[in-house]
C-alpha cells in the first residue's frame, strides 16, 4: 500500500471514531496529527481539543467539537497534499492560471472612449453632450435619464449608427489610434437595439450564422451557441418561429445573438422593458457574470428605467438630463456632493397632513405621482428621518433613501 | 423517384449546414434552395416544347418554334421574379456593417446565379434548334423550295405560261412543308397584276405557312452565323448579360449595408 493510501485509510478510521465517540476520536486525532501533520499548529489544535473533550455531557458541545476535529483532520490532509510534489505542481499551475486571469481581468482596458462627443439634430434642435467617458473591460455602465433625453442617441453614437457632430469616439483596445474602420471594430461589439429587428428563418440557424460571421470555427460555433442556448434558457423555444416567441424570449434570442462571438463591448438599449421581474434579475445577474468573466471581460453599457435592479449590478452611472450629463461616475459615489438628503416615502396621508406633522424638520415635501419625495438638510440621516416619521405618527409602507441612488438623480430633474 | 428526392433533400441540408458554419455569407444566399431548385425548375420548363412535340416532319416546326419562343419569354419573366425574391431574401437577412471584402461572396453568388438563370432559357433552346435544323431536305433543295414558294409574289399573280406540271410540283412542296396537299386551282388574278392574262392560285395561306417553315429551318441551320433572325436574341450580347448579372450582385451587396452606414458616410449624420 502506498503512503498516500495508508494516510487515507487512517484518516477514514479517525473520521469514523470521531463520529461515534468524541473522546476516543480526540485521542485518535492527536495520534494522527503527531504522525502525519506537517504544521505544528494542527498538532497543538488536536491536543487542545483532546484536553477540552474530557467529560463532555452536552450533545451540542460534542457536535461542535466533532466539527472542529473533522476540520483539523481535513486541514492536515490538504496541507500534506499541497506539499506532495505532484499535487503541489498542479496547484501551482492552477494558481498561475488564476493569477493570469486575474491580471488580465484587472487590466481594465478601455474598450471605448468618448471624448467631448456631441450630437446636434438640426430639425428638432436637440443637442446631446458634450459627453466624455471611458468604458472599461469588466465594468458595467448604466445609462439613465428620462425618455427623449438622449440615451438612445448616445448608444447609437457608441455603436456607429450616428456620426458625432463634434468630439470623437475611439476604441483603444480594439483599434489603437484615432482612425479606425467601423466594420472591424463592430466585429467586437454586441448591440441590442430598443426595437428588435424581426428574424427570418430558423432561430438556431440565425445564431450559428452570427457565430460564423464573428469568425468562430465550426466547433467553436457549436460550443458557443449551445452554451448561450442553455444559459439563456432558450432550448425549449429554439424550434419556434420568431413571431411565435413572446417579447421576453425575442429579447433573449437577440441577446444571445449579441453575445455570440464574445464581444468586448456590449451595448443594450432598454433590454429589461419586456421582461418579468424574475427574468430581469436573471438577465442582470448573467450580464454581471459575463462582464466580469476572467477569460473575456466585457465593457457593458446598458440603458434602462428599472433603476433599482440596474444600479445593483452597475459599476458606473451616466445620467442624462435634456441631453446634458447630469452625473457620470461610480455608482457608489452618486450623491456624494449633495447638500441635502432625499427620501422616498409611501403613506396614505395627504400632503397637507404630512407637512403638518414633519414640515418643521424637512426642507420640502412633494408627491411625484407614486411616492412622497422628502428633502431634508444633509445632517438629517436615514435613521433620524425614520425616527422622525415614527415620532410624528406617520404611517408608511415604503421608505427609502434615494439621495445616493440613481433614482435621486431623477428627482433632481 | 422518392429515393432521388430524399437523396437530393439530404444533400441540400448537408450542404446548407456546411455553408452555414464555414461560409456564412454564401449560406445567406441560400444556394441549395435557390440556385439548385430554381435552375431545376427552369430546365424542366424549358424542356416542355420538346416533350410536347415529336418533331419528325417539317409541318411541326411552326408549333415547336412558337412554343420555344413563348416559353423562353415566359421563363425570362419567371427568372426576373425569382431574382427579385432571391435578392430580397438575401437582403432580408441583416449582417450589420461589414468590410466590403466580406460581401464578395454575395456578389459572386448573385452574379453567377442570375447569369445562369438568364442564360438557361436560351441555352435550353439549343435542343429545339437542333431538332428543327435536322428536318427538311439538304440546303440546295431547301433553297429551291423556298424560291418556288416565294416566286411570283406569293402566287397572287401567276403568269399564264406556268403549266400544270409546275403547279403540281408546287402542290407537293406545299404538302411537304404544311402537312396537307392543297387543291390549287386557277382563278382570275387581282387587278394589280402586271398583265390581264395573269391568274392567281387558291390556298395562298399554305404558301405563307410553307415559306415560314422553310425560313425557320433555314435560320436554324444558319443559327449563330447567319445574321439576325428569330433565334438571334438567344445569344445576342452575352457580355451585357454578364455585366447585368454582376451589377445585380453588386447591388445586392450595396443593399446589404445598413442605411445608417450610407447616412454616416455620405450625409455625415
Amino acid at each position: 500500500m502506498s503512503a498516500s493510501s495508508q494516510i487515507d485509510v487512517e484518516a477514514e478510521r479517525v473520521r469514523r471514531t470521531i463520529a461515534e465517540d468524541v473522546q476516543a476520536g480526540s485521542s485518535e486525532l492527536v495520534e494522527f496529527s503527531q504522525q502525519y501533520a506537517r504544521n505544528s499548529k494542527h498538532k497543538n489544535a488536536a491536543l487542545a481539543i483532546k484536553v477540552g473533550a474530557s467529560n463532555i455531557e452536552d450533545p451540542a458541545i460534542a457536535d461542535s467539537l466533532r466539527g472542529r476535529m473533522t476540520g483539523i483532520l481535513e486541514d492536515i490532509l490538504v496541507d500534506r497534499a499541497r506539499q506532495d510534489p505532484s499535487v503541489s505542481e498542479r496547484l501551482q499551475a492552477r494558481e498561475r492560471l488564476y493569477a493570469r486571469f486575474r491580471k488580465e481581468a484587472s487590466k481594465q482596458e478601455t474598450i471605448c472612449r468618448l471624448d467631448e462627443i456631441t450630437k446636434r439634430f438640426k430639425r428638432s434642435g436637440f443637442v446631446l453632450g458634450p459627453v466624455s467617458f471611458d468604458f472599461r473591460a469588466g465594468e458595467i455602465t448604466a445609462l439613465t435619464g428620462e425618455n427623449a433625453h438622449g440615451k438612445t442617441t448616445l448608444l447609437r453614437l457608441v455603436v456607429g449608427e450616428y456620426r458625432a457632430s463634434s468630439g470623437s469616439v475611439t476604441f483603444p483596445a480594439l483599434a489603437p489610434g484615432p482612425r479606425f474602420y467601423w466594420s472591424r471594430v463592430k466585429e467586437h461589439i454586441g448591440y441590442l437595439a430598443q426595437k428588435l429587428p424581426d428574424w427570418t428563418g430558423a432561430l438556431e440557424d440565425t445564431l450559428y450564422f452570427h457565430a460564423a460571421m464573428r469568425g468562430l470555427s465550426p466547433p467553436e460555433s457549436e460550443t458557443q451557441v449551445q452554451y448561450l442556448v442553455a444559459r439563456l434558457d432558450l432550448a425549449e423555444h429554439i424550434t419556434k418561429r420568431w413571431d411565435e416567441l413572446s417579447g421576453g424570449y425575442q429579447l433573449r434570442f437577440a441577446l444571445a445573438e449579441a453575445l455570440v462571438g464574445k464581444p468586448r463591448l456590449l451595448v443594450l438599449d432598454e433590454p429589461l422593458a419586456n421582461l418579468d421581474p424574475k427574468a430581469q434579475a436573471a438577465l442582470l445577474w448573467d450580464l454581471r457574470n459575463l462582464a466580469k468573466s476572467a477569460s473575456n471581460p466585457m465593457a457593458v453599457l446598458i440603458s434602462s428605467q428599472v433603476l433599482n435592479r440596474l444600479e445593483a449590478i452597475s459599476d458606473n452611472v451616466i445620467h442624462l438630463r435634456k441631453g446634458q450629463v447630469a452625473y457620470r461616475g461610480p455608482t457608489g459615489e452618486i450623491g456624494s456632493g449633495r447638500t441635502s438628503n432625499t427620501y422616498e416615502c409611501d403613506t396614505p396621508l395627504s400632503q397637507g397632513v404630512l407637512m403638518e406633522r414633519i414640515g418643521a424638520y424637512v426642507q420640502d415635501v412633494r408627491h411625484n405621482g407614486v411616492y412622497y419625495i422628502i428633502t431634508t438638510p444633509r445632517a438629517v440621516s436615514y435613521r433620524d428621518m425614520l425616527q422622525l416619521l415614527m415620532n410624528a405618527d406617520v404611517p408608511f409602507t415604503h421608505f427609502r433613501d434615494i439621495g445616493r441612488k440613481a433614482m435621486g438623480l431623477f428627482e433632481q430633474d | 423517384m422518392r429515393a432521388y428526392i430524399a437523396i437530393l433533400a439530404a444533400f441540400m441540408r448537408r450542404l446548407g449546414r456546411w455553408l452555414l458554419l464555414r461560409e456564412p455569407m454564401l449560406w445567406r444566399a441560400q444556394p441549395p434552395r435557390w440556385l439548385v431548385l430554381v435552375s431545376l425548375a427552369v430546365i424542366v420548363i424549358a424542356a416542355i416544347p420538346l416533350m410536347l412535340t415529336s418533331i419528325k416532319v417539317p409541318a411541326e416546326v411552326d408549333d415547336l418554334t412558337l412554343d420555344t419562343v413563348t416559353i423562353r419569354t415566359l421563363l425570362r419573366y419567371g427568372v426576373a421574379i425569382a431574382l427579385f425574391n432571391w435578392i430580397g431574401s438575401i437582403v432580408g437577412k441583416p449582417v450589420g456593417e461589414l468590410a466590403p471584402r466580406r460581401h464578395i461572396s454575395t456578389v459572386v453568388a448573385v452574379a453567377i446565379g442570375s447569369f445562369v438563370w438568364l442564360a438557361l432559357p436560351s441555352v435550353l433552346t439549343y435542343p429545339q434548334i437542333n431538332a428543327i435544323k435536322r428536318l427538311g431536305p439538304n440546303d440546295q433543295e431547301l433553297s429551291a423550295n423556298l424560291e418556288a414558294v416565294s416566286r411570283y409574289d406569293r402566287w397572287g399573280c401567276v403568269p399564264p405560261d406556268v403549266d400544270a406540271d409546275e403547279i403540281e410540283k408546287l402542290r407537293n412542296v406545299l404538302a411537304y412543308y404544311t402537312g396537307a396537299a392543297p387543291d390549287l386551282k386557277k382563278e382570275q388574278a387581282v387587278s394589280s397584276c402586271k398583265s390581264k392574262d395573269f391568274f392567281s392560285l387558291t390556298a395562298s395561306g399554305a404558301f405563307y405557312s410553307a415559306r415560314k417553315v422553310i425560313e425557320t429551318i433555314w435560320e436554324a441551320r444558319g443559327f449563330g452565323t447567319n445574321g439576325k433572325n428569330q433565334f438571334y436574341d438567344i445569344w445576342s450580347k452575352p457580355y451585357w448579360w454578364l455585366a447585368f448579372a454582376l451589377g445585380l450582385g453588386i447591388l445586392t451587396a450595396i443593399l446589404s449595408y445598413p442605411t445608417y452606414v450610407w447616412r454616416r458616410t455620405f450625409l455625415r449624420r
